[in-house]
């Protein structure tokens, strides 16, 4: 039996607000920020209903969404866990170790063999460049930055969400040395 | 007109003409993958990048349109490396599968690597492999041969208007997938097998049959809808085994109907391939000899009132011809090919497509009236999308509604709605009167219920009232779908009297006053309502009701069995070819009425095919003019007021006569695509 | 270096809090009204003036661009800023997205003014969702102070608009952001037609950096003399740049287009980990700029001359210092697998060269190669070069050319058994 998918009443609310940014012939730009709410509300990832919910709700064809949900990265077609960890695997933060942070990150979060931790709180993906490059090794876990990533830090997080502890929004600013 | 400059020879082309297009009419080969002169441009394979002046790079010849006193270079030795880099990296990931793959022998990628490319390459890599996918019964994909251009994609969406194909993914890692539909649900999706530049869309019927060169390719007319489209049928020394699309612009563009391409599994399948004669209630092979004199018997102990002959589907003009004037000469005027809408034979804009297949393209608004020209004619209605893509084409229905990969206004399914636009009162006439070049189309489901005459009497009031006839614009159509009936009525296969129609021979059969009947082809009247003693000549090539309930059978050719001249919806004759030889005993169905003649001893001064054909030009100038669309001949007798449904008479696309209900490939689209 | 009075973005690093009022304190705003009040024609003067260049990467003048827009075309015009960082390096603009807000919507303002623009979109990465509540703050705080909507200020009607990206680095090219932005996949566009004539939704659009958007308004409060006075010829004003990889402090800094490298490092980096005689080569501009070994640094002067004479470029003014702990190839191979990734896939070159390119790399990784498998890589740089629709191939391969420029004889040394 297929669920159904439908956008929350708050999505609903969310989409129609985001309808009105664009020109009324123009749905079509609102199908990345309508997958990008859906994929929110499915718990991180898109599958063949939502995607066919969205086009129903845009009125546009199940094709033209497919291609886009297949196209950007950052559409998880595959279920992820709770807190999906993201390591930069771009230059600056590969040459400062980032292969070995995502190694560790699968091994304490026990997703070595497998892409959702059995407890289904974490996955952990290699993402390119996070822009995040003077913070390097940059790691993002949802939508919150952790910079300066170390295996020490990274554990720490993973650890407090474990124990279900809220994700923390913390930026760590660097800034020129003459800046006071 | 600018005038360019290509390769230092100077010359004239046409206004917004890009250069891979002025050098396509000029004759200068350009090679490409991802430009098909059908579908809109992508500029992505960069194969067909040409030197231009003013520009430091080379640029793709199919996205840069030609301006005044540009230069342009096609053949110069940055062009030809950049042509063996382009054929280079396509082959990286290329398998090298030529001879287990059907498109070896005709693949645009091996003949450009021929003509252009490097005949080895450093770059020895793993090369991608990709999942095999499933697109329904009638293309067998081989992904990991896709090179992306995206033709497919495009034909899907732009010419099938079916958003089914995609590009799913992105970089190297991209698949032209389906997503979550199954099968792409179109009527023309065949013609991706030769869209597709390579072997990675083929035609799952042709899997594994044979090379291209060993095939032997003939240039003929299709007759499984009536619009005439150009194909070419490819066969071994004695079976079809494909048929494609042939480019004629002015019928069907690049693109042939589904029906048309698959039903090549049927064209040995069920087929009557001797005469029969019926000897005590069974059918009994018989020879010819017998066939013929049982026949001659029986005609001669009546006489020519007591004799009907009628014209089915596929039957050519010369048969349709010499048949009439064998039974005239036995003085038999119980003659039609009309199955039930009696068209009048004398008027043939009233019942041909006058507009012509590309005059829709100049139309602006469209009136259909009884019709799915998706099923009726897909290619056709493939013509209508490419218009109302061009946007500034309003579509109304009256009829069925169907889905037609164009919006359109649904006026409602009643004749009587026609009525209402004449007189004004209805709301679509304000489209109909701001429109500068109106169409209206006549399905056959416009003359459901309904005296023909009288439909047509309306419609052409209708279409003189709305500005439809001009002097160089005719507006007034109607959609045939048998190509049989057409080249019968071209025949004048048709009584005299005007009396005389396929019902009124079907009543005079139960009142006894006919006791022979002539069928070609016919399987489609009641036959429970023809009485036990009336004797029946079969003669066509697929047994079916027809055959099952004849006294003889006489195997007859199929169209690709025999030269033969068809007259498509617009009136258009065309010469068919002979592709295959005959199966069996069968025989040219022109030449079984000249030998029948001869039994019942009537001259019909036909020696030769030629002879016939010299005939038929005498009767009919257009046989061998060039085409010219039907005048439109006013309206005189008084506009009825017609009311009543309008109902579909094609709810089955894949199997609609004797052919197609023989083919398994059409029984899997049915089953797959059909389901109510 | 650059003395503080003279730097646009005062507030860069958020010091002095993030707010409407911070952010009037600081300048923002201040004599916006007369500032238009002079008109489209003279601000698009100024901008052309103060010889300020496009600072997403490709450099092209700012006050040009603009000055493309018809006006007297009838159909909408569009603003568009591209946000979509995502060059590796790059980390400018999310400093301006985060602290900075309030210099993008006034500089949204008067761009839109100048080119006669109702509506104006910034695509922001998909990764900077948090980032970009400090920028959605400065819209709504525009909004709330009769800064943005109809008649503002009794001189023009704009609203402001936030899209996100998805994940996709080639839609920081500004046609396949224009795709991207009509829900479409990210293909870059065939050019002609050039946005300025056919972009969003087929209408005039201008497409600019957040960071050349941002230094609008200051240029115009201060003047073009005074933007042009700092920097070089040719490479007129600040910038800003983000120092990563392996100095002791890296950050993102303004300062003068013109500054010597070692000086840019040492004052506001602290210098390379190690000390300079550990210092390896940079990446100057982001990863497709050609990397520069230490001995070519010495004199090394961040503007378009500089890094030109050292083969080189400016690009993003995303500095990467490399010292000897990196081996060169992984970072080269890091980076043609970077561009394979983010390739959209139209054309034949990028989409089957880049991938061609990844499995060699991975050859010579794996030392499995043979060195003529180095020239080959070579050689699909050099044929492959210039032949696609946008630039992302050939940032691949300046890239990857300018590693073999250096480091060609090495990694064939690495092959030798």
């Amino acid at each position: 039996m297929l669920e159904i998918f439908s956008f929350s009443e708050e999505n609903k609310k969310l989409a129609q607000d985001t309808l009105k940014k664009y020109p009324e012939s123009k749905r079509f730009s609102a199908i990345m920020p309508l997958l990008t709410m859906a994929q929110n509300q499915n718990g991180g990832y898109l599958t063949e209903n939502v995607i066919a919910y969205v086009a129903d709700y845009l009125g546009v064809s199940v094709m033209s969404v497919a291609e886009v949900a297949n196209f950007y990265s950052m559409y998880n077609l595959k279920p992820v866990g709770k807190y999906l960890i993201q390591t930069c695997n771009s230059v600056v933060c590969c040459m400062k170790g980032s292969d070995e942070l995502y190694e560790h990150a699968k091994e304490i979060t026990g997703t070595k063999n497998k892409d959702v931790s059995a407890d289904g709180l974490f996955s952990v993906k290699k993402v390119e460049c996070l822009g995040a490059c003077s913070n390097a090794i940059a790691v993002k876990i949802n939508d919150v930055f952790v910079e300066e990533a170390t295996k020490a830090s990274l554990a720490e997080r993973v650890a407090n969400l474990k124990q279900g502890l809220p994700l923390e929004e913390k930026f760590i600013v660097r800034k020129s040395l003459i800046e006071e | 007109m600018p005038k360019i400059v290509i390769n230092g020879e100077e010359n004239e082309v046409k206004d917004g003409l890009t250069i891979i297009q002025a050098c396509d009419e000029l004759g200068i080969q350009i090679p490409r993958f991802c430009y098909h002169d059908k579908l809109p441009s992508v500029g992505s394979c960069r194969m067909c990048m040409v030197e231009i002046s003013g520009s430091r790079k080379l640029v793709p010849s199919c996205a840069t349109t030609v301006a005044e006193g540009m230069e342009i270079q096609t053949e110069t030795e940055a062009i030809h490396k950049a042509r063996k880099m382009v054929l280079e990296m396509l082959l990286v990931n290329h398998p090298l599968d030529c001879p287990i793959c059907d498109k070896g022998g005709e693949c645009d990628l091996q003949d450009q690597t021929y003509r252009y490319g490097l005949d080895n390459s450093a770059i020895n890599v793993v090369k991608r492999a990709v999942e095999q996918k499933d697109f329904g019964p009638l293309i067998d994909p081989y992904m990991t041969r896709c090179i992306h251009c995206t033709r497919c994609i495009r034909f899907a969406t732009e010419i099938a208007g079916v958003q089914e194909l995609g590009a799913l993914g992105r970089g190297d890692h991209t698949e032209i997938s389906m997503y979550i539909s199954k099968a792409l649900s179109s009527e023309l999706s065949g013609n991706l097998a030769e869209v597709c530049p390579v072997g990675a869309l083929t035609n799952s019927q042709y899997a594994f049959k044979a090379r291209p060169w060993e095939l032997i390719s003939t240039e003929t007319i299709d007759v499984m809808d009536a619009i005439g489209s150009n194909i070419k049928v490819d066969a071994s020394t004695l079976a079809v085994l494909r048929i494609m699309p042939k480019i004629n612009d002015e019928i069907n563009e690049s693109w042939i109907g589904d029906k048309s391409r698959y039903i090549v599994d049927a064209l040995r399948i069920q087929r009557l391939d001797q005469p029969m004669v019926r000897i005590n209630s069974r059918l009994s092979k018989s020879s010819w000899h017998e066939a013929f004199k049982v026949i001659a018997d029986k005609l001669k102990s009546l006489n020519g009132s007591q004799v009907a002959a009628l014209m089915g589907d596929f039957v050519d003009v010369e048969t349709a011809f010499i048949t009439k004037k064998l039974f005239n000469a036995l003085k038999c005027d119980n003659l039609d090919c009309r199955g039930g809408i009696n068209f009048d034979a004398n008027d043939r804009g009233s019942y041909l497509f006058n507009t012509t297949i590309t005059g829709i393209e100049e139309a602006d608004s469209c009136l259909i009236v009884g019709s799915n020209p998706r099923f009726e004619a897909p290619v056709l209605n493939a013509r209508l999308r490419k218009r109302y893509l061009k946007g500034g084409f309003e579509i109304a229905v009256i009829g069925d509604k169907y889905d037609g990969n164009y919006k359109y206004d649904y006026l409602g399914n009643n004749i009587a709605i026609l009525n209402d636009i004449l007189d004004g009162k209805h709301e679509w006439v304000k489209k109909l009167k701001s429109s500068k070049k109106p169409m209206i189309i006549l399905g056959q489901g416009a003359f459901y219920g309904n005296d023909a005459a009288e439909v047509i009497s309306l419609a052409k009031a209708v279409a003189v009232k709305y500005n439809m006839i001009q002097k160089d614009w005719n507006g007034y159509n109607v959609l045939n779908t048998s190509t049989g009936m057409l080249s019968a009525l071209e025949a004048g296969f048709v009584s005299q009297d005007k009396k005389v129609d396929t019902n009124s021979i079907i009543e005079a059969m139960k009142a006894r006053n006919i006791k022979f009947l002539w069928l070609n082809n016919v399987d489609n009247i009641n036959f429970d309502s023809i009485p036990q003693d009336v004797f029946v000549v079969y003669q066509g090539h697929h047994g079916d009701k027809g055959a099952a309930r004849a006294d003889v059978v006489l195997s007859s050719n199929l169209w690709l069995e025999q030269n033969g001249t068809y007259v498509n919806i617009e009136g258009r004759f065309q010469r068919a070819y002979k592709a295959v030889p005959s199966v069996g005993e069968s025989k040219e169905s022109w030449k079984i009425i000249r030998k029948l003649a001869e039994y019942i001893n009537v001259d019909l001064h036909v020696e030769t095919f030629e002879d016939l054909r010299n005939q038929i030009a005498a009767a009919n100038p257009n046989f061998n003019a060039e085409f010219s669309a039907a005048s439109f001949n006013n309206n005189s007798a008084a506009v009825p007021s017609l009311a009543g449904e309008i109902k579909s008479v094609i709810e089955n696309y894949y199997r609609t006569d004797i052919i197609s209900k023989n083919s398994v490939k059409m029984a899997e689209c049915t089953k797959l695509f059909m389901k109510k | 270096m650059l003395e503080k009075n003279d730097r646009v973005f005062n507030n860069l690093y958020g010091t002095k809090g993030v707010s409407f009022d911070v952010a009037k304190s600081l300048g923002d705003f201040s004599n916006l009204k007369e500032i238009l009040g002079k008109g489209a024609d003279y601000i698009i003067n100024e901008i052309k003036n103060s010889q300020l260049k496009g600072r997403g990467g490709a450099g092209f003048p700012t006050g040009m661009k603009w000055s493309f827009i018809n006006k007297k075309d009838p159909r909408p015009k569009y603003l568009v800023i591209n946000g979509d960082e995502g060059e590796p390096g790059t980390c400018k603009d999310r400093e301006i997205i985060r602290h900075e807000p309030y210099k993008i919507v006034e500089g949204a303002i008067i761009s839109s003014y100048a080119i006669e623009a109702k509506a104006c979109y910034i695509y922001i990465r998909g990764e900077f969702i948090q980032e970009t509540r400090a920028l959605q703050k400065a819209i709504d705080d525009a909004y709330a102070n009769g800064l943005l909507g109809k008649n503002c200020l009794g001189m023009y009607d704009l609203d402001i608009y936030i899209h996100f990206g998805a994940g996709a680095y080639i839609c920081g090219e500004e046609t396949a952001l224009l795709e991207s932005l009509e829900g479409r996949k990210g293909f870059p566009r065939i050019k002609p037609p050039f946005p300025a004539v056919s972009g969003l939704y087929a209408n005039p659009t201008v497409i600019n950096n957040i960071e050349t958007i941002a230094v609008v308004p200051t240029i115009l409060r201060r003047g073009a003399d005074w933007y042009k006075s700092m920097g070089v010829a040719e490479a007129a004003g600040t910038k800003l740049f983000c120092i990563s990889g392996f100095v002791n402090n890296p950050c993102v800094v303004e300062e003068k287009l013109g500054i010597g490298f070692k000086e840019l490092i040492d004052t506001h980096c602290g210098g390379v980990i190690g000390g300079w005689d550990n210092f390896l080569a940079v990446i100057p501009g982001g990863s497709s700029t050609p990397i520069i070994p230490a001995a070519l640094c010495e004199r090394l002067t961040m503007d378009f001359e500089g890094m030109k004479a050292v083969g080189s470029s400016l690009g993003t003014g995303a500095v990467i210092v490399f010292n000897k702990s990196v081996e060169i190839l992984r970072a080269m191979k890091n980076i043609v697998a970077f561009y394979n990734h983010e390739s959209c896939g139209q054309c034949t070159p990028c989409r089957e060269g880049s991938a061609a390119a990844v499995k060699i790399m991975n050859s010579i990784i794996n030392k499995e190669a043979q060195p003529k498998d180095v020239d080959l890589l070579e050689r699909i740089m050099d044929d492959t070069f210039g032949t696609t629709i946008c630039a992302l191939n050939d940032a691949t391969v300046f890239a990857v050319k300018g590693f073999l420029k250096h480091y060609k004889e090495d990694i064939k040394q690495s092959l030798q058994i």
